[in-house]
């Protein structure tokens, strides 16, 4: 039961890095790609939100914070807490270069998700519940309801000042 | 019990590919389910290189849907030719 | 829990193989055939992975996307070929 309390809070926790890493780097308001492009409308298509459809095009179509999450929570849990973090922003940094993509997100979230990490293991948590936390936050975003899910999203975006302007 | 949470995600996801009606919705539901492989791989192997491996997948499964996606916005609806 | 303990690795890369080889079979059109087998693909790693061959998985995770961009690009030149000849559906 322990061990699913700190799931849920790891969960919780790295949505909030990857959501707000992402959004503040701008990837709401236009898509990376053409194929971003193609999920974002068919999102808005069936009942969502543009803004929110066009992050999740760039969740799929991109490695950004939501990659560099993940896999400096599995750099962590498998290579020590500083190091495999640094590991995985590399890899992350060298994903972006082969996707010809020059922002950042990815390596900017693995380097946070490493400075969380390293600050939760003090509270007791341990590197392997972000994993699964981080698998679980993906999938409330992308797994349950496209529509509901991009509504939230566009909702931050308006917040922080990321809203498109396309149409 | 991790791997556990991440295989039934992982089932669930590939369960709902198999079952929708809209091709990006199935898209979505192929990247949720990378992300589930990448890291049951690297629970799994519990080693350094069960990370690298991870990553090489979560990298490359990335490539394949940002391909996909090009792919279904040039092509539209195909000319399938029926015999 | 007896049902859980059916949850490990192998298994369920093997539901994903039988899934994704499902979709190939009963879906019609070519890009949802393709989507399968990307499918298939991750179960196949995971499979790799889970029989402890993790050299065969790396190669298998590099080498399996770029069959598949093979493949779309495939399907895209055939659409832009029938396209422009602007043949009719029988």
């Amino acid at each position: 039961m322990n061990e699913l309390v700190g799931v849920a809070a790891a969960a919780a926790i790295s949505w909030l890095n990857f959501v707000v890493i992402d959004t503040w780097m701008g990837l709401p308001e236009k898509p990376g790609v053409r194929g971003a492009d193609y999920i974002g409308r068919d999102i808005e298509k069936r009942g969502g939100d543009l803004a929110g459809g066009f992050f999740q095009g760039n969740l799929v179509c991109s490695p950004d914070a939501s990659a560099g999450t993940l896999l400096g929570a599995i750099g962590c849990y498998l290579m020590g807490v500083p190091e495999g973090g640094l590991v995985a922003a590399l890899l992350v940094f060298i994903g972006n270069r082969l996707c010809a993509d020059p922002g950042y997100a990815g390596t900017l979230g693995a380097l946070s998700i490493t400075v969380i990490i390293a600050l939760a293991s003090l509270a007791g948590m341990s590197p392997g519940l972000f994993v699964a936390g981080m698998v679980i936050a993906i999938t409330t975003i992308q797994g349950v309801s496209h529509s509901r899910s991009s509504r939230l999203l566009g909702a931050i975006a308006r917040r922080m000042d990321r809203y498109t302007d396309l149409k | 019990m991790l791997i556990q949470i991440t295989g039934i995600i992982v089932v669930l996801m590939a369960v709902r590919t198999l079952l929708a009606q809209d091709r990006a919705e199935r898209l979505l539901y192929l990247n949720a389910m990378s992300f589930g492989i990448s890291a049951m791989i690297a629970l799994y192997v519990g080693t350094a290189f069960g990370a690298v491996l991870a990553a090489v997948y979560f990298v490359a499964s990335t490539i394949t849907s940002n391909a996909i996606a090009h792919t279904l916005d040039r092509v539209g609806e195909e000319m399938v030719i029926e015999d | 829990m007896n049902p859980l303990d059916l949850l490990n690795i192998t298994n369920v890369g093997v539901f994903v193989i039988f899934t994704g080889a499902a979709g190939i079979i009963l879906l019609s059109r070519p890009l949802d055939k393709i989507i399968m087998f990307s499918l298939l693909q991750g179960g196949f790693v995971m499979v790799l992975a889970a029989a402890r061959y993790l050299d065969v998985a790396m190669a298998a995770a590099l080498f399996d996307p770029i069959s598949t961009i093979i493949l779309l690009m495939a399907v895209m030149r055939i659409n832009d070929i029938r396209t422009s000849r602007g043949e009719e559906l029988a």
